[in-house]
């Protein structure tokens, strides 16, 4: 019952997360808004909705992971945690360079693409490897 | 490989359309234009219907199994308050009534995961003695 109850609550909070995720890059990428305002609006979703729901997920998913007597060797939980690092990471380096003086320039622009597409990318490897427990 | 594959894009989709859903709620009042986004959300759920129905037999369910047919019953009542909801658009003015709509249609979508995560019907944790016999399952 319990571990049904976080599973659910996980998938949620993994929704929310992505949304704010998507969200925050239709913000970036349109681009219509002045700098400053898309800069203070996605650190606005970092700190209210993708940080807490990231700390969330990690409580619920060590806590399945215990209820179910899981190996932390299982190779889509490895994936998880380091793909769940590596997600923070690219967020954070993504947020340093947008509130950074230089983010206008082209190079932290691209800097930023990248760091969105890795974050992207790992985000899907993820949801892939707990969709199939692989 | 398929199968797996299949599952991710399953998963991937309805996690977009609860979200998307949830986005229209959130940003409503902000943003009232946010309802034209009600098209896509039926182009979305064609393929999160058949992926799902692809992986009905490969994980060893059939069509009869009650959380399955719970989730294409509900499934189509989205179907339909979505379809209204794009034919109705210019009648609906209030703001309150279709954050009301978009609350009932995510009530929808999160009923259909309960059901997928636990592999039995909501309608089995509100009424436990009618969902044994709705389950096969002799409750007498």
């Amino acid at each position: 019952m319990l571990y049904n109850c976080l599973k659910i609550l996980h998938i949620l909070s993994a929704t929310l997360l992505l949304t704010s995720i998507v969200y925050s890059f239709q913000l970036w990428w349109s681009a219509k808004r002045p700098a400053i305002q898309v800069a203070e609006g996605i650190q606005t979703q970092t700190w209210s909705v993708i940080i807490p729901f990231a700390i969330f997920q990690l409580m619920t998913g060590f806590t399945m992971i215990s209820l179910k007597h899981y190996g932390l060797s299982e190779f889509w939980i490895k994936g998880s945690v380091i793909g769940f690092v590596i997600m923070m990471a690219t967020w954070f380096i993504f947020i340093y360079t947008l509130l950074s003086e230089k983010s206008a320039q082209p190079f932290f622009r691209q800097l930023q693409f990248v760091m969105l597409a890795l974050c992207s990318l790992t985000l899907l490897s993820m949801i892939f490897l707990m969709a199939n427990r692989i | 490989m398929l199968v797996n594959f299949l599952k991710f894009i399953h998963v991937l989709l309805a996690l977009g359309l609860l979200g998307s859903v949830c986005y229209c709620l959130i940003t409503l009042r902000a943003n009232p234009t946010i309802v034209r986004l009600n098209n896509y959300f039926l182009w979305l759920l064609l393929p999160v219907v058949i992926t799902g129905t692809l992986l009905v037999y490969p994980s060893h369910f059939t069509f009869h199994t009650p959380w399955i047919q719970a989730a294409y019953f509900l499934v189509l009542i989205f179907f339909v308050v979505m379809s209204a909801l794009i034919l109705l658009r210019a009648k609906i003015q209030s703001k309150m009534w279709w954050q009301v709509i978009y609350l009932g249609l995510m009530i929808l979508l999160m009923v259909v995961v309960h059901d997928a995560v636990t592999k039995s019907t909501f309608f089995s944790f509100v009424m436990p003695a009618k969902a044994g016999i709705q389950n096969g399952l002799d409750t007498n």
